[in-house]
């Protein structure tokens, strides 16, 4: 599988050689698939442009009538919590500007002597909340000191999509995370015990704008996979996911910790 | 935390589910605030569960998440009695038209980002016109 995660028309010249009208056939389909896989994705850019949006306007408002009656340390307390939102959004946004980044292969590592076993606890950490409300229990396992020589905000990205993605798929059952070392090598591991992915999704679902569930029930860009792909290899490691419907999933990450390029 | 049933408006439960953490997280405080009491589910299926657990007297249910979407969640009330009767405001960042296409037997829609007292209103409106729940009001 030469590119597993893109859509852009390389294969095609490929097909152009081959036979004629078969071949032809087979490019119009491909482009009308990533035409429409493109207004897919800004339906779904714009829904996740407003969508959370809601909770600041709610703040806002509720920040107004806390100026009403001038009560300062409810103003501060509903401030705090307006500034995590407009955390979350830009967080949320930036996901736009890596896809621009790494559709244009503009994708720039930046490494550093980072610590893979304080990032996964910290991004757990974050995660405390949603887990609560989800009503999920996270175990983790982690391995101490793991240091790695790799870019800081890539693997901080990829642990978080994984869990975020355990915690929306998981239906609130347990979830487990690992991290180890071996040679040189450090494995993440992701365990749910959610709604799972069959066999003839695996590989899709680590493609750009693709989703094992029905398009139209989703929520999120659909990128996150493709994200954590493409910033894994960067960084010379590889991911893969092993389950079945209804049974969960094992999202399995091997990076290098010495810094190879791929 | 909880407040006494008599400082909540004539007890009454809603049941939020949105699969945004961000908005549970401020439409609970908010109207639990106000002295309703609150039940909060991230997707359908789990607010299929709640349902069954809180007899809710109204629903603000958001249209697209993950597992079960809104959609979905409105087929199945409407195939029930019991649920068919309850007032339920759906919401999404998606147009109104985009959304009678994918789904019927809403009370209400408000589009996301909507305005808070809107919501506000909507909740008082439809509970003041709903019908009085069918099993005897404890408490
Ligand atoms: N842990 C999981 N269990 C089951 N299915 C999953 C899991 N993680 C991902 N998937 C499937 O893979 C698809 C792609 O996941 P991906 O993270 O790329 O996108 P997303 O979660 O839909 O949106 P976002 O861009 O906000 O992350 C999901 O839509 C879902 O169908
Ligand atoms: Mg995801």
């Amino acid at each position: 599988m030469a590119n597993p995660g893109d859509h852009k028309p390389m294969g095609m010249a490929d097909t152009i050689g081959g036979d004629e009208t078969g071949g032809q056939a087979a490019i119009i389909q491909e482009l009308r698939d990533a035409v429409s896989a493109r207004d897919d994705f800004l339906a779904v850019a714009a829904h996740e442009l407003r969508n959370p949006i809601t909770p600041i306007r709610i703040s806002v408002h509720l920040l107004r009538l806390a100026q009403e009656t001038g009560d300062q340390a409810r103003i501060s307390s509903l401030l705090d919590r307006l500034d995590h939102q407009i955390e979350r959004f830009i967080s949320r946004m930036d996901v736009l500007l890596d896809i621009a980044q790494i559709s244009s292969n503009q994708l720039r590592l930046e490494r550093s002597e980072v610590d893979l076993s304080e990032t996964v606890k910290r991004v757990i950490e974050e995660h405390q909340p949603m887990l609560v409300r989800a009503g999920s229990e996270l175990t983790a396992r982690i391995e101490d000191s793991i240091i790695g020589f790799l870019d800081a905000v890539a693997f901080t990205q990829i642990v978080e999509n994984l869990i975020s993605n355990a915690i929306k798929y998981g239906q609130c059952k347990p979830i487990e995370v690992t991290l180890t070392s071996a040679r040189d090598q450090a494995e993440l591991t992701v365990c749910d015990h959610g709604i799972g992915i069959g066999l003839e999704d695996r590989e899709r679902i680590f493609q750009r704008f693709e989703r094992a569930v029905q398009r139209k029930s989703h929520t999120g860009f659909g990128l996150g996979l493709w994200v954590s792909r493409r910033l894994t290899e960067a960084m010379g490691g590889s991911i893969g996911v092993i389950g079945q419907k209804g049974a969960g999933s094992l999202f399995t990450v091997t990076l290098p910790l010495k810094g190879t390029n791929r | 935390m909880e407040q006494s049933s008599e400082s909540r408006p004539n007890g009454k439960t809603i049941l939020i589910v949105d699969d945004e953490f961000g908005v549970l997280e401020v439409l609970e405080f908010i109207l639990s605030d106000l002295g309703y009491h609150v039940v909060a589910a991230l997707n359908g299926q789990e607010a299929l569960a709640r349902l069954r657990d809180c007899a809710p007297d109204l629903i603000v249910l958001d249209l697209m998440m993950p597992i079960m979407d809104g959609a979905a969640v409105l087929q199945t009330m409407q195939s029930n009695g019991k649920y068919s009767k309850i007032p339920v405001i759906l919401t999404s960042a998606l147009r109104e038209q985009n959304v009678k296409e994918r789904c019927s037997g809403y009370s209400l829609f408000l589009r996301k980002p909507f305005k808070t007292d809107k919501l506000l209103e909507s909740i008082q409106q439809l509970l003041a016109a709903a019908p009085a729940k069918s099993k005897p009001e404890q408490k």
